[in-house]
């Protein structure tokens, strides 16, 4: 045999060897994540098949810990708060000491990173690496994570009987919206009704040009006054790229709504280009973008980050972000414009005459979570048991407040009062904590609406600023009746989760088109777009929801 | 007399080699050190090159998470009808054509005209200075240069539109339409890779042999002359084979360079295969379109190697396989 000869056989033996091993390797890999840490054979088998078994049947007791040591890997949100540690800082070694190892649970936080979470979880799901518990804020993409049969099923007793406190809180939401398919999939985080998202204007800016705030009560008056700022060389209208949250033409919905109309086209996660709604918002804007009114290179503007950094500079005259006692914009804002004063916009003033302030309304839940198909049933148990623990009203108070004494004060109603600028040991994950008991509720809570108001404001305004969190919460209230939730369907949207991705990519550029277009050109580009829109799959989208909604499968 | 014994000894090793009996026993043997060592090597390959293929299968099948490599349904060919009925599909190969046979003709020109300028250097120190200065490019993030360069040139308040609004001219919207998007995507590239490119080609000068520019001297050949004659020839098999290389890539091309590139003004061209591997595999989880039109790319990428290598053959050079 000559020397070459042998050298292909070995590099074909070779090959062939790596081929196999690629073949055994996976294999092997595919079974060991099968089965997770402890126990359980089969994932789909065991896991979903025991709470149907032991339904109704008795839970073993693990009161007094578990007997072998549970891994429980809880979710958190990774926002890359400078300086903070989401997997390892003084609140998740609190929860080990205070919880793990009082159950003999071994509690692990994975980062989810909060602008792409649903690749973090992708990722993680097909590396068999996902935590306990799949959580996301929006019900399709809930779905579509159900879809794809990475949630098992539950058994409500089951709950009830490891978290008695949390299910008396849950159930009737439980109950109501975690059926899907008639099978019990979702449990939720409780969401008390109150928001802290606003959109405040430069006050300084509407006076000098002779208006005033409380005076912008439609669009039209809103863009006369961006023409008296051009004229006047001040700023434009700050403005962004569209992206995951799509309810940007509520202001240019009629009213009062068709449910149906709603649940047709009403949507977070695929955005609506095709209604008369927005078509107005988008001409709006075109006619901004045309006369200079508005950020022209808002298409770079994709994260918070950029967008907030055109206010601060004094380039933009108004800045949509959730209202916090911690924030730095108008702290920011005025280090580069000594003299600039703030003030939150009123809700008409992005609205066109002749329509209603409408906005999304939450869904009553925060977080909608599923068990990771590959939890064992001690794993499961783990969670619940952690969903007691914190649904505590002691538990829940340090998660939100820090220790008191140093994070806070008691003040005269009970009231935690936050030392401004703490930074100790124990100092709060963006003043608030909330990544970590955002599982059991979404918005901290006092014994009685009132004082919840109040401490509501505290948390919210900046010192000084507590006039911004007074009239955030007038305006909500005022437009309490024009807020509506997206309609919750029961079934999976296949088409959905099929055409989302290449949809979202699509909307952008489409509306950037639409919104950059000439004047003259904007019908032409509006209708091209539509089309082109429609036949990428939006119209199957539209045909597979109307089934839906003809069968009554929505809420 | 010891002579001829040496002449001997030569004769006795040439007749071994010919007339080689001996089995591969004997060379494992003889060598085991060697092909120990080469093991390593040659594991790593097996590991992370040849063992992650088998999870193409999914591009073949109805790939679900919880049901596993081997779990799922198979249906066929099924996907890649979808990936290619799908109104991206198109675009994103001719983008994906286009941008990196834009590269090919640029990026890949450049290091060897570059290479060529910094031979001709005769200060040791300048070309040392020039030659850091060029491959430091190389080493920064394409994110970090994706933001350098929409700071320097974006159109609403960039450094150089700026500059240029100072001397009285019109703010360029280099990253901002299409066709100037296609120009300043190309550039940056160059930029970022003609001078790490030149390591192989200045590797292959350094041996040529100093004789060949005296006789060209001698000849009456001027600068122009001796790289032309001398110089270029000498490196010819480095560029074919560098050539055929970069062939292999006028299908992939980098994800990282478009994503940090693009923006939503300018999605004509900035829509590639690799963006929708992207798009569909990790932001929609469909992890069995994204790994067959990865797959599909990968055939076309080694059809065209194959092809060059072919024709290079043809043409009387060396080929890489």
């Amino acid at each position: 045999m000559s020397k070459k000869k042998i050298g292909s056989m070995a590099m074909a033996v070779f090959v062939g060897a790596g081929l196999l091993a690629g073949c055994s390797g996976n294999d092997s890999n595919s079974n060991a994540s099968g089965s997770p840490a402890s126990g359980g054979s089969t994932p789909s088998a065991s896991n979903v098949a025991s709470p149907s078994e032991s339904a109704k049947g008795s839970y073993p007791d693990y009161s007094k810990g578990f007997p072998e040591k549970v891994n429980l890997e809880i979710p958190v949100y990774e926002r890359a708060f400078e300086g903070w540690n989401v997997t390892d800082n003084y609140y998740t070694r609190w929860i080990q000491k205070e919880f793990g190892d009082k159950y003999n649970v071994n509690v692990k936080f994975v980062p989810i990173t909060r602008s792409s979470e649903v690749q973090d979880y992708e990722q993680l799901l097909a590396s068999h690496k996902a935590p306990d518990i799949i959580f996301h804020y929006d019900m399709p993409q809930a779905l579509a994570y159900y879809g794809e049969d990475v949630m098992q099923e539950l058994d409500w007793n089951e709950i009830e009987n490891y978290a008695p406190t949390y299910w008396k809180n849950m159930s009737e939401t439980i109950k109501k919206y975690g059926a899907v398919d008639g099978k019990n999939v979702f449990f939720f985080a409780a969401r008390p009704e109150a928001d802290n998202f606003t959109s405040i204007i430069r006050k300084d800016w509407v006076e000098k040009v002779g208006m005033k705030v409380e005076g912008l009560t439609s669009l039209e008056k809103f863009n006369e006054m961006l023409v008296k700022w051009k004229e006047a060389g001040l700023g434009v209208a700050g403005e962004s790229l569209k992206k995951n949250n799509y309810n940007f033409n509520y202001a240019f919905r009629d009213w009062p709504i068709d449910p149906k109309q709603r649940a047709l086209y009403s949507d977070l996660g695929v955005a609506d280009l095709t209604t008369p709604a927005t078509e107005r918002y988008l001409r709006n804007l075109n006619y901004q973008y045309n006369n200079g009114l508005v950020d022209k290179e808002f298409y770079l503007r994709d994260d918070d980050n950029k967008i907030k950094a055109e206010f601060v500079a004094g380039k933009t005259g108004n800045y949509g972000f959730y209202l916090a006692s911690n924030t730095d914009v108008l702290s920011a804002t005025l280090a580069n414009n000594p003299g600039a004063e703030f003030a939150v916009l009123p809700p008409g003033a992005l609205v066109p005459e002749g329509f209603k302030p409408q906005g999304r309304a939450y869904w009553p839940f925060g977080f909608i979570m599923g068990i990771n198909y590959e939890s064992s049933a001690q794993e499961r148990a783990a969670v619940w048991l952690y969903l007691e623990w914190m649904s505590q009203p002691k538990n829940l108070f340090f998660l939100q407040n820090g220790v008191e004494g140093q994070n806070y004060t008691l003040d005269a109603d009970g009231i935690a009062v936050k030392v401004p600028d703490f930074a100790g040991e124990s100092k709060l994950s963006n003043n608030n904590n909330k990544d970590y008991w955002a599982l059991v509720t979404e918005i901290a809570q006092y014994s009685t609406p009132e004082l919840t108001r109040k401490a509501n404001i505290r948390n919210w305004a900046p010192a000084g600023y507590e006039y911004l969190a007074e009239d955030l919460i007038k305006y909500y209230d005022q437009t309490a009746e024009f807020r509506t939730p997206d309609a919750l369907f029961t079934v999976v949207l296949d088409k959905v989760n099929e055409y989302k991705a290449d949809l979202n990519a699509l909307f952008q550029e489409l509306y950037v088109k639409c919104v950059m277009a000439p004047t003259d050109q904007f019908d032409a580009t509006y209708e091209a777009a539509k089309k082109a829109y429609l036949d990428a799959g939006y119209q199957e989208i539209l045909d597979e929801k109307q089934k839906a909604i003809d069968a009554g499968k929505f809420s | 007399m010891k002579v001829e014994s040496a002449s001997s000894n030569v004769e006795t090793a040439l007749k071994r080699v010919k007339a080689d009996s001996r089995g591969a026993a004997y060379y494992l043997r003889r060598d085991w050190q060697l092909y120990l060592l080469l093991l390593i090597p040659l594991s790593f390959v097996l590991v992370f090159k040849y063992a992650p293929m088998s999870g193409l299968v999914i591009a073949f099948k109805d790939y679900k998470i919880a049901r596993g490599f081997w779990g799922s349904e198979w249906v066929g060919f099924e996907v890649f009808n979808q990936v290619f009925a799908k109104p991206d599909f198109g675009r994103a190969v001719r983008n994906t054509l286009l941008l990196n046979s834009l590269d090919l003709v640029f990026s890949f020109t450049m290091p060897i005209v570059l290479a060529l300028l910094l031979n001709e250097v005769r200060s040791v120190r300048f070309k040392r200075v020039n030659q850091t200065l060029l491959y430091l490019p190389h080493f920064l993030s394409w994110v970090i240069i994706g933001a350098i360069a929409y700071q320097l040139l974006a159109e609403g308040n960039g450094v150089v539109n700026n500059l240029i609004e100072m001397m009285g001219g019109k703010r360029v919207p280099f990253l901002q339409e299409d066709a100037y998007w296609l120009v300043s995507y190309v550039a940056i590239g160059v930029w970022q890779s003609m001078g790490w490119g030149t390591i192989l080609y200045l590797a292959a000068m350094s041996g040529i042999n100093p004789e060949m520019y005296e006789a060209a001297i001698v000849d009456g050949a001027g600068r122009w002359r001796k790289i032309w004659n001398v110089t270029l020839p000498s490196i010819r098999v480095t560029i074919v084979t560098l050539l055929i290389l970069n062939l292999g890539k006028v299908m992939a091309g980098s994800f990282e360079r478009v994503l940090a590139l693009q923006n939503k003004a300018t999605t004509e061209y900035s829509t590639t295969i690799e963006v929708l591997v992207y798009r569909w595999g990790l932001e929609g989880g469909n992890f069995s379109r994204a790994t067959a039109i990865g797959l599909f790319q990968a055939v076309v990428g080694l059809v065209l190697v194959l092809a060059a290598d072919r024709v290079a053959k043809r043409l009387g050079d060396d080929g890489v396989i």
